[in-house]
């Protein structure tokens, strides 16, 4: 005879043993139903629907009624013989139903504390591919079931489940779409697919009331009624307008910073497609395979990106999604078209331009970030250094799909903002940076290789620590080519050349205008003078407001300002070495000075006077003010105001020892010296311009080969190794330096057949 | 001593290993009579000083003989031998370089990170080089040597000889007797090796969850196959994948099996979904092999489509369970076993 605690025992181990068979039962009976349903629909499409009658007849998903416990996914099962006259729809409403079962049963079962039924209901669910669901299992491995009996477990249950079938849709869509598209949809497919798929959609209540998400808008859920006859471009656009309808109906998931993140991978791989396109095709000839593959693979993502961004745009930016959403959903398509036909590089960019422009005029959504140029580098380095960590941790904890999608985020980042900067300074560089994201180099295999092929631990750290290197080593030579010293040296060079013209040709003015009898002529120049100053100040200003407002512009806005400071700068040469500049600017100035004199009305007088030492200062104050913008663009405004301060400070001094102490300086030799570091900045800029040319994409990159360049060379001389880098600053140098013996040449002609005046000479005015 | 100690794991682990070596010695044995039997064919072209034409009129019933014997051999330690133990050879990196070497490494010219080429170098008794670092040891030498779809690998017979035994090639008898050699010394090394291995449940479980989803890209190969049913090189292929899913899955699902006790200890209901899982896999192989061979193979595009995106959702659906039981079980996975 059994003691009581014995007869406990044997009770318990016969629970268990008659509840283990009948989960056994259970997972038997549900693999059976979907088995049953997938050869019942293979039949059919074979034109047997005899099996799936039968099927369906015996109750089908009916058959489950006994293991639940929900009165709502009770409910379910007695709507499971609905689905329209066809019999391939009932079975696909039938396939969908039964993981609403399943989910409603283990949330059932799992706030009832009976743990081990809602481990296996949750086993029982369908999953998409590559997801990963580790933490949520782990969540149920509980020994104390009121742990696992939390509301906050049963909202991520539920919301890992929504997941789970808001993919699983997207998946039977592509699938139905690409049967379509093909051509080979008939009208079983279709009804079998469309019914699993609004079946699928349609998430029951409870489910989005414990995901604490708000009922659905259901009435777009309903399966259309097509014609399989249907010319399959017709019958796939229909499928692509009913998907659109369908999907903005799914529960939304995505916090705002997946919102953001995701929009912004949108834009980044948008704009990657041309690119790697135009590297992969050549003459309708695919040559570099990788390339090619990458172009397909980043359409095919941004597509996927548009359809899960689609509800959210739907909501957040309804009146622009309305007009914007066909408009890129039929652009996109035609690139998916176009790559694989190996259409013109063209073509592709100009249909990712007007992707693009939709995205960013309707959805403000841009690859590159706006703000100022240094902290965009920094802050997406960051991103990229965070991005690659988080890549490394997932592959560290076996989430390979994470890695890579982690990986592809570093990489958008970086292709974004760092390798379009860092390409023209240092072409091997910034490719070799790049393909560390990639394939790698030989013996050095890039990040996404080592995880294609799930290299070994060793070989992926050593894959991230060398991108990571490369991404170091960019960042080390964009910091020195914004450095603030490179800029207040170059502010100095600037503010004290103009400022030396301007003494040296208000000195030459003035010591015509010596004696009493001149003070009131002196004062109106000098008057005259001080306005300029002032209007110099309004200039910069002004010219700043505008500059800044069109900020977001970033490099290309650059560029436009640094051709501007190009122009400048060849003037400002010009006046340094052409006599004729400078003989007949200080002719117009005396000539201005002698007619004011003359004048008999005062007032006239004055003006005359006044516009003499406006125009003296404020000639050379426009240009600087101009030329110190495209400046603050390149660095920090600090750097600039330090080197234009002590800039001001000496041809303050000058100033003061000429016109107060009428000391006589050595200005020609000044002026020759200043004169070289003139050219000098004007060659770095023309470099300079070069360079934002090609980072906005305006001139190609021709790179050197073998050609190793240190950075100081491209920071001093404005020299960087691309042909284009190379070849046009010292074109511009040549351009100067022809310029100026032609001028010598022709001046000595006319020096011959006409001497010049010694007043108009600049051996004069440099002596003054 | 078994490393992942507790008896459960203990005992299932010493089930892989007992399947596997029994395998491996049912191999052995298959190679050790293949050895005789190419050994049997060689002393007959010898005696005919190399004359494939004159050893056919003369020793033809004998040499056909020999021939189904060595195909006989082949299937043997093949198809039903290394076929049922790939699963855990190429997915286990204690193994992983016999799968490389013997059936799935490629020409040297052809290999890159994920495909990697077979080191096998082939020499003849004479010192001929039959084959350097050009494929593995089955697909590249054996089978299509023994089944003469390789030129430099076989001896065309003229006319009379042809029409004498029925075929038109022969295998080279020093290709055929260097090649067992190899399989026998590399079937024995494996065997020594699967002997003294010492597993865990991290590299089993490691096998499961890189060998299962392959399923994908074998049926991807099924299905585009089947695109041409009526060419028989697609029919070849076809049934070729089906046999090649059937013995990946059906090592795989054995190792399943003998962790399953020990999962069932912590996850009753997980173990029940892999078990059912694994046998909705050979159950859909099946299913496909039978549907494949009824109606004189003919199939519509949407039984294709649905029984590829079938499969595919096989997969889907596994390959997070095995990574869950890894997880329940508190394994870490090793990586994907490749060679350096």
């Amino acid at each position: 005879m059994h003691r009581p605690s014995q007869r406990v025992g044997l009770l318990l181990i016969a629970t268990a043993l008659g509840a283990g068979a009948a989960w056994a039962r259970l997972t038997e009976d549900f693999h059976q139903i979907q088995q049953q349903l997938g050869e019942a629909l293979l039949d059919a499409y074979a034109g047997d629907s005899s099996n799936g009658e039968l099927m369906l007849s015996s109750q089908g998903i009916a058959r489950l009624a006994p293991y639940l416990k929900s009165p709502e996914s009770q409910r379910l099962i007695e709507t499971a013989s609905d689905g329209g006259a066809y019999i391939t729809a009932k079975i696909g409403r039938q396939r969908a139903l039964l993981q609403h079962v399943a989910a409603l049963e283990m949330l059932s079962t799992q706030k009832a504390g009976d743990i081990p039924a809602a481990r296996q209901w949750r086993a029982l669910i369908s999953l998409p591919r590559f997801v990963s669901e580790q933490d949520s299992t782990l969540l149920l491995q509980t020994a104390d079931p009121s742990q696992a009996t939390t509301p906050e477990i049963s909202e991520t249950l539920a919301r890992e489940y929504l997941l789970w079938q808001t993919m699983r849709v997207r998946q039977l869509l592509d699938f139905l779409q690409h049967q379509a598209e093909r051509g080979t949809a008939t009208q079983a497919v279709i009804d079998a697919y469309t019914g699993e798929t609004v079946a699928l959609a349609s998430f029951p209540g409870e489910l989005l009331e414990t995901a604490k998400l708000p009922p659905q808008n259901s009435a777009a859920a309903t399966a259309p009624d097509w014609k399989a006859a249907e010319e399959s471009k017709v019958q796939a656009s229909a499928i692509a307008q009913w998907r659109e309808e369908l999907e903005a109906t799914l529960p939304n998931l995505l916090s705002d910073t997946d919102i953001s993140r995701m929009q912004r991978l949108l834009a980044r791989l948008l704009k990657l497609v041309p690119r790697e396109y135009e590297n992969g095709v050549s003459d309708g000839q695919i040559t570099i395979e990788f390339e090619y593959r990458e172009a397909v693979m980043f359409t095919e993502k941004a597509q996927s990106l548009v359809n899960q961004l689609a509800p959210v745009w739907k909501v957040e930016h309804a009146e622009n999604y309305s007009k914007a959403h066909d408009e890129i959903t039929v652009l996109l398509t035609k690139l998916s078209e176009d790559i694989p036909n190996l259409r013109p590089q063209g073509e592709i960019q100009n249909l990712v331009s007007r992707v693009t422009s939709v995205l960013e005029k309707e959805f403000q959504i841009s690859a590159r970030r706006a703000g100022d140029k240094g902290n965009i580098i920094e802050e997406t380095a960051l991103e990229v250094r965070v991005s690659l960590g988080s890549s490394l941790a997932a592959v560290e904890a076996g989430q390979w799909e994470t890695a890579e999608a982690l990986r592809l985020d570093a990489y958008t980042a970086f292709d974004s903002e760092i390798e379009p900067r860092v390409l023209p300074r240092n072409p091997d560089l910034g490719r070799r940076a790049e393909r560390s994201f990639l394939d790698g180099e030989e013996g050095a295999p890039g990040i996404k290789l080592a995880l294609d092929r799930r290299a070994p631990m060793e070989e992926i750290q050593a894959a991230y620590e060398r991108c990571l290197s490369l991404l170091d080593q960019s960042m080390e030579m964009l910091k020195v080519a914004v450095s603030p010293g490179t800029i207040a040296a170059t502010a100095f060079g600037i503010v004290a050349r103009e400022g030396l013209e301007a003494v040296v040709i208000l000195a030459a003015l003035l010591a015509g205008l010596r004696g009493p009898e001149q003070s009131q002529t002196r004062k109106g120049i000098a008057i005259g003078a001080w306005l300029a100053l002032l209007a110099t100040v309004v200039t910069f200003w002004l010219s700043r407001t505008i500059i800044t407002s069109l900020i977001q512009y970033g490099e290309r806005l650059e560029a436009v300002v640094s051709i501007l400071a190009v122009g400048i700068l060849l003037i400002v040469t010009n006046w340094v070495f052409h006599k004729y500049y400078w003989a007949g600017w200080n002719a117009k100035l005396r000539s201005l000075s002698k007619s004011a004199a003359s004048v008999r009305s005062p007032r006239w007088e004055w003006l005359a006077l006044l516009s003499v030492g406006f125009l003296t200062i404020y000639r050379e104050g426009f240009e600087t003010a101009l030329f110190l913008q495209s400046l603050l663009l390149e660095g920090n405004i600090q750097a600039v105001v330090l080197g234009g301060a002590a800039a001001l400070f000496f041809i303050g001094s000058i100033g003061v020892l000429t016109f107060r102490y009428g000391v006589k300086l050595p200005y020609r030799k000044l002026l020759v010296v200043t004169g070289f570091l003139v050219v000098t900045i004007m060659v770095t800029f023309v470099g300079s311009a070069v360079r934002l040319f090609q980072t906005v994409g305006w001139l190609p990159i021709h790179p050197v080969p073998h050609l190793h360049m240190p950075n100081w060379v491209g920071l001093w001389f404005g020299l960087y190794p691309s042909w284009e880098g190379i070849l046009i600053p010292l074109t511009s140098l040549a351009y100067v330096g022809g310029a100026w013996l032609f001028t010598r040449w022709r001046s000595g002609r006319n020096v011959r057949e006409e001497p010049m005046p010694s007043s108009q000479s600049p051996r004069h005015n440099a002596s003054v | 001593m078994i490393a992942s100690a507790g008896y459960g794991a203990e005992q299932a682990l010493s089930e892989i290993k007992g399947y596997l070596v029994g395998k491996v010695q049912f191999m052995n044995v298959a190679a050790a009579d293949f050895v005789r039997n190419t050994s049997a064919y060689q002393r007959i072209i010898d005696s005919t000083g190399g004359d494939y034409n004159r050893a056919a009129m003369e020793h033809g019933p004998e040499i056909m003989k020999l021939v189904a014997k060595m195909q006989d051999n082949y299937r043997s330690f093949h198809n039903k031998g290394y076929e049922n133990i790939e699963g855990i050879v190429a997915g286990t990196k204690t193994f992983v370089d016999f799968d490389v070497y013997m059936d799935a490494g490629v020409p040297k010219a052809e290999a890159s990170t994920d495909s990697p080429y077979s080191p096998l170098v082939l020499k003849a008794a004479n010192g001929r080089i039959i084959s350097d670092r050009s494929g593995n040891l089955f697909h590249y030498i054996i089978e299509p040597a023994l089944w003469g779809t390789k030129p430099f690998l076989v001896e065309r017979l003229n006319t009379a000889a042809s029409e004498k035994i029925g075929v038109k090639y022969l295998p080279k008898a020093d290709v055929v007797t260097a090649a067992s050699a190899e399989a026998s010394r590399k079937i024995s090394d494996l065997l020594s090796r699967a002997q003294a291995w010492q597993p865990t449940l991290d590299e089993c479980v490691g096998a499961l969850v890189w060998m299962t989803p392959t399923l994908n890209a074998y049926f991807d190969e099924w299905r585009d196959s089947r695109y041409d049913p009526v060419a028989s090189a697609g029919r070849y292929v076809a049934q070729s994948r089906v046999l090649d899913m059937r013995g990946i899955m059906s090592s795989l699902q054995i190792t399943c099996n003998a962790i399953l006790p020990e999962l069932r200890k912590k996850d009753p209901a997980l173990a029940d979904q892999l078990k059912f899982e694994y046998e909705s896999i050979m159950s859909f192989i099946a299913r496909v092999d039978a549907r494949d061979k009824a109606n004189g193979g003919k199939m519509s595009v949407a039984e294709i489509e649905e029984m590829a995106f079938q499969a595919k959702s096989l997969t889907d659906q596994i390959a997070p369970h095995l990574k869950q039981m890894a997880a329940v079980l508190g394994l870490k996975l090793p990586r994907k076993p490749v060679l350096a």
